[in-house]
């Protein structure tokens, strides 16, 4: 346990020196969160309604906001981890080392993402403090850190990925894409046809960004969040599974290169 | 660098492509998604609206296929080629190919073709072709945005190598290298939406706007010469200031074999 907070606080104090990698990615997504919201402005001014899809102009604003945050701490970034260790050889050392991948992979993304936990963490905290009940606080923070553990295995299992690609330089903005998408940050999932929007629904993306900025924004009931843990924790099973399974696969597949 | 030095490059390119012909398969299709992606957010939109400024549905569609298509003729051309610059530079390995008698600058810049992105291309112009139906389009129009397509593509080029470049200066600003392909995604929108002061730089400063926009203003015919002045100008400036970046860069560099 010791050695992965160590790895969590070694991540920390990369992000500290590499501290203007976060800001530039702050800025860029600030850049996207503008647009988006520009984009969306236009389309009200060009509609007679008040109302687009349920959401006035305030609150899509505040939805497109809250899903923008959500793609800093659960950016795609590390899908390309596995395929750049593989085509490095470090992937050997890394294997050689007495404590599991996986837990070397979630303290580093904890450490990495340290920042943005806390930024969560204080915007839950302001919402018990405006006057949330205290049931909802509990559920929205059980669903948060369930989400967070869903989002680790779904990229570590998507990253496994990298044992089959040479090149994993596409992998990074086609997530972005995908998550773009169904994550709902282009736009909120509802607006889609009723029974596509109620099957992305139930993906780990949409989960991640669209059902959790509804849930800071009040829009669901403490049983409809229950209902989504549930969901979550389907996913936490169906994607460790799969982890196993492509990581061994991979494993068998892979023949340390570069050492 | 010869027209020879570069059909071997070429060679070597489908070569790999071939050799790593599951990879290939996979990030065309994966890229297949993104531009679906793009194009499917354009029919919600225009579900809850009938124009945007003046613009059709299809106006968007064919904004977002082409500037699409101009993204994956920079990828075909140059994007191996720059993270492979970027990878170089960074772990001091430009000597050997610093020593020879060619040209390094544009050796580095032509170093790699991606042919996965080549079948994608061919793949947003037919798309884009597909939306152009519903418009009268005549021959001078055709080769007008032709040429907006070249100038966007070089502008592309020269604003990545710029950004590529920088590594010979800082080693840690990786999240710099990623910033053409957001501007991109940024920009490939109608010009109505930005407020002026972002339409102004991005139409005179950095022309990726008006690049992007340029196909459906030739359609809607409100396209300026001014604007193509923009473009070839700012192709000319960001060339030259890619061309002495890089030679200021070698300059500077020292080895580490």
């Amino acid at each position: 346990m010791k050695s992965y907070i160590t790895i969590m606080l070694n991540q920390w104090s990369v992000v500290l020196q590499y501290r203007w990698n976060m800001v530039v990615q702050l800025f860029i997504q600030c850049g996207s969160l503008l647009i988006s919201i520009m984009t969306w402005r236009a389309i009200y001014a060009n509609t007679p309604q008040d109302a687009v899809g349920s959401y006035t102009l305030r609150s899509m604003i505040v939805y497109l906001c809250l899903t923008h945050i959500s793609l800093l701490l659960f950016s795609t970034e590390s899908i390309v981890r596995i395929g750049q260790l593989v085509r490095s050889g470090k992937l050997t050392w890394l294997l050689l080392r007495p404590y599991s991948l996986l837990g070397e992979y979630m303290a580093t993304l904890v450490g990495q993402k340290l920042f943005y936990l806390v930024v969560y963490a204080m915007m839950i905290g302001l919402k018990w403090w405006l006057g949330t009940s205290v049931s909802y606080i509990a559920v929205l923070g059980i669903y948060s850190v369930a989400i967070f553990v869903m989002y680790v295995l779904l990229m570590a299992c998507l990253s496994n990925i990298g044992f089959w690609l040479v090149q994993v330089w596409p992998l990074r903005s086609i997530m972005n894409a995908v998550y773009m998408i169904l994550g709902g940050v282009l736009f909120p999932l509802h607006m889609l046809p009723a029974t596509v929007a109620s099957v992305l629904a139930k993906l780990p993306f949409a989960l991640v960004g669209y059902v959790y900025a509804n849930a800071l924004q009040d829009q669901l009931t403490v049983r409809q969040l229950s209902i989504q843990i549930g969901y979550v924790i389907v996913w936490i099973v169906l994607l460790g599974i799969g982890y196993l399974v492509s990581m061994k696969k991979g494993l068998k597949r892979y023949e340390g290169v570069g050492m | 660098m010869s027209v020879s030095l570069y059909l071997a490059l070429c060679k070597q390119s489908v070569h790999t492509f071939i050799i790593y012909r599951t990879t290939s398969l996979l990030t065309f299709l994966m890229s297949i998604l993104f531009f679906v992606v793009e194009l499917y957010a354009g029919v919600v939109y225009f579900d809850q609206i009938d124009q945007l400024y003046g613009w059709t549905r299809e106006d968007y569609l064919v904004l977002i296929s082409l500037a699409t298509t101009v993204t994956y003729l920079y990828q075909t051309f140059f994007v191996l080629a720059h993270e492979h610059l970027t990878e170089s530079i960074l772990d001091a390995q430009l000597d050997m190919i610093l020593l020879k008698p060619v040209n390094a600058y544009l050796f580095y810049a032509l170093y790699r073709l991606d042919i996965s992105s080549a079948i994608s291309a061919m793949m947003g112009l037919g798309v884009t072709g597909y939306f152009l139906q519903s418009y009268t389009v005549t021959v001078v129009q055709y080769l007008y945005i032709g040429v907006c397509v070249l100038l966007a593509v070089g502008l592309l080029f020269s604003l990545n190598q710029i950004i590529v470049t920088c590594s010979f200066w800082y080693d840690n600003l990786t999240s710099l290298l990623a910033v053409p392909e957001y501007l991109t995604d940024f920009l490939s929108r109608p010009r109505d939406i930005f407020p002026s002061t972002i339409r102004g730089l991005f139409t005179w400063g950095v022309p990726l706007l008006i690049a992007f926009n340029s196909p459906v203003l030739i359609l809607r015919g409100e396209m300026s010469v001014r604007y193509v002045l923009s473009l070839v100008l700012s192709n000319a400036i960001f060339g030259f200031i890619a061309w002495w970046l890089w030679r200021k860069g070698v300059e500077r560099y020292r080895s580490a074999s």
